[in-house]
């Protein structure tokens, strides 16, 4: 893979560029938090965020969406799609993980275009980080990446190291070439080496995933989601922050006229307590436990299953945002811990 | 199609919901002509009452003229909406102990909680009754608006945020300007006062004012569940 080096001063001027012919998007300051957003001149620019509230999702599927309108007599109409070319600049390796899974899901098999046209028109550029307490990635083999970036900038220090994913990096690295360097010497070298290792050293949270998968078949019954889930207010903050949580309700709004209207969807979670209710009234998960358990087999056991991988890429957020301070690693580890007492006793 | 006969009534409130109504400037033409207004008192004093496909219905049952109105709009009535918090849970006439939701006496068909009500709900609600469909439920707590605005959580902050327990719809308007959610939208779907007064205990807080907090706005629910946990 073709490697370059940035020097950290000629970054600003790097992306203040691409802005001038994309739509940049960037991790944003915002007092104390940090966001994805879409660039603007003198904004602030964080280079060592750990997470953001919401994930890169939001600019794939958003939150909320229009997918067509309809008036009798004249079929249907779908919003103009967005146009122009947009850079994501600033996905850590979970990120970029978490879009890889919703690409599976919005583009193998049943095409879902509204999430095509948005993810065909934005490179990735990704950005090395450092783990904190809450982040799991390792455990989920999901702390680096080989592909699904366009660009990929590991921070040095001095410098910014960057592989070059697709042709279309290769064209923005062409394009500013007089800010980078093709020489990657000695000395850089010894900086990622150690980079790597230093950052693997600061993992502190760990998941035990071998078997899981099976482990949350076996445990399908168990009295322990119910238990859990007394403390679970369904508040469903752990989905819209989870970067491959990508559930969605569509729903039709007749207009005042009644022979106009609009088809939306909008983000849900399996924690809501209509989820799984269906016409003539029967919930299929009618306890709070059930729906609890449903965020978990779906994360680690059903996508598993279909994957090879699971769901759940490592990035913390579930955790680090639920008001109740569920701690999901946690969760699993005491699952975990009831098979064995009962396979001993 | 024939229009569908609306009539509008205030019991004790404060007539916030109605207004909401009047002050839909843009689309009031719009709402007036597609219906045949049978009465609403508060905007006209040529109330041809009768036979009704729809009522709405606001405010709280607090005394015997609320009733006698509120029995004979639903005999009258196809549909009963209750329009706002004092109508769906008793709201804050509930807390004088005299106040009950309409429900305690009549069947309600829908309810549009709020404090007051939002126009786009009322206004969603009124295009589908008028296609003679049932409004859509908003089935989501208040934390879903308030996380897709990327608030920082003001409950894991320690503070008395009731965005978890409370119907969600208002675009999580008080988180959003670093207020907790007071309530005023009424219980949501799925509440967990359990898990909600643990929280609070731990950050600290009396479980009697967390009760009291809670219950500001959730009338009947809150005596049922809220009040219990203590
Ligand atoms: S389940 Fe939690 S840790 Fe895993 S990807 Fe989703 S938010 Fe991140
Ligand atoms: S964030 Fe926590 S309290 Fe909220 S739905 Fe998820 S697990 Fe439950
Ligand atoms: S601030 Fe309140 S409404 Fe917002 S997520 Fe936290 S608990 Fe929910």
């Amino acid at each position: 893979m073709k490697t370059v080096v940035l020097p950290r001063e000629n970054l600003e001027p790097f992306l203040g560029r691409i802005a001038r012919g994309h739509d940049l998007i960037v991790p944003k300051k915002t007092g104390n938090d940090v966001v994805f957003d879409y660039y603007q001149e003198g904004c602030q620019i964080a280079l060592e965020y750990r997470r953001t509230l919401l994930p890169p999702k939001k600019f794939f599927l958003p939150p909320e969406e229009v997918l067509f309108r309809y008036k009798k007599g004249q079929g249907f109409t779908e919003p103009e799609p967005e146009v122009g070319r947009r850079v994501f600049f600033g996905l850590h390796p979970c990120d970029i993980h978490a879009l890889k899974r919703l690409d599976y899901v919005f583009l193998e098999g049943y095409v879902d275009t509204y999430y095509r046209r948005r993810r065909e028109r934005t490179l990735i550029i990704g950005l090395s980080c450092l783990p904190d307490d809450k982040c799991f990635c390792h455990s989920m083999g999901t702390d680096l990446v080989s592909d699904g970036f366009d660009l990929f900038f590991t921070d040095l220090g001095e410098v910014y190291l960057v592989e070059v994913g697709s042709t279309s990096g290769n064209d923005l690295v062409l394009t500013h070439r007089d800010l980078v360097s093709e020489v990657v010497d000695e000395a850089i070298l010894k900086e990622y080496k150690t980079f790597i290792s230093t950052r693997s050293d600061l993992f502190v949270q760990t998941l035990d995933t071998s078997g899981l998968s099976k482990i949350l078949t076996l445990e399908w019954e168990s009295p322990f989601w119910e238990k859990v889930a007394q403390d679970c207010l369904a508040c469903g903050r752990c989905s819209m922050s989870c970067p491959t949580c990508y559930c969605f309700s569509i729903y039709d709004q007749v207009n005042l006229d009644s022979i106009s209207g609009e088809r939306s969807r909008s983000w849900t979670s399996c924690l809501y307590k209509d989820y799984a209710l269906v016409a003539g009234g029967h919930n299929f998960r009618p306890s709070r436990g059930a729906r609890l358990r449903q965020r978990l087999m779906h994360k680690h056991k059903d996508f598993f299953e279909q994957q090879g991988v699971s769901a759940c890429v490592g990035c913390g957020r579930c955790q680090a945002n639920c008001p109740a301070g569920i701690d999901f690693c946690q969760v699993l580890t005491s699952l975990r811990g009831d098979i064995s007492e009962s396979a001993v006793g | 199609m024939s229009k569908p006969r609306i009539g509008i009534y205030g019991l004790t409130s404060c007539a916030g919901d109605q207004l909401v109504l009047l002050n839909c400037e843009d689309e009031l033409l719009d709402v007036l002509s597609a219906v045949d207004l049978r009465s609403f008192v508060m905007a006209t004093s040529q109330n041809p009452e009768g036979e009704l496909d729809v009522a709405f219905v606001e405010g709280a049952v607090t005394q015997d003229s609320d009733l006698e109105l509120l029995r004979d709009v639903r005999t009258r009535s196809k549909l009963l909406i209750a329009i706002g918090t004092c109508a769906v849970w008793g709201g804050i006439p509930y807390l004088s102990g005299r106040g009950v939701p309409i429900s305690q006496h009549v069947k309600v068909d829908y309810s549009l909680p709020g404090c007051p009500i939002e126009k786009k709900q009322l206004l969603s609600a009124l295009s589908s009754l008028i296609h003679g469909d049932l409004p859509l439920k908003l089935p989501y707590p208040v934390c879903l608006e308030c996380t897709i605005r990327e608030n920082s959580c003001l409950l894991q902050a320690g503070e008395i945020c009731c965005g978890p327990l409370t119907a969600g719809g208002c675009g999580a308007r008080c988180p959003s300007h670093n207020r907790p959610c007071l309530g005023c939208r009424g219980p949501s779907l799925d509440p967990n006062y359990q898990a909600a007064t643990k929280i609070l205990a731990k950050h600290g807080y009396d479980v009697e004012d967390v009760h009291r907090k809670l219950a500001l706005f959730s009338g009947t629910n809150s005596s049922k569940e809220g009040r219990q946990v203590g």
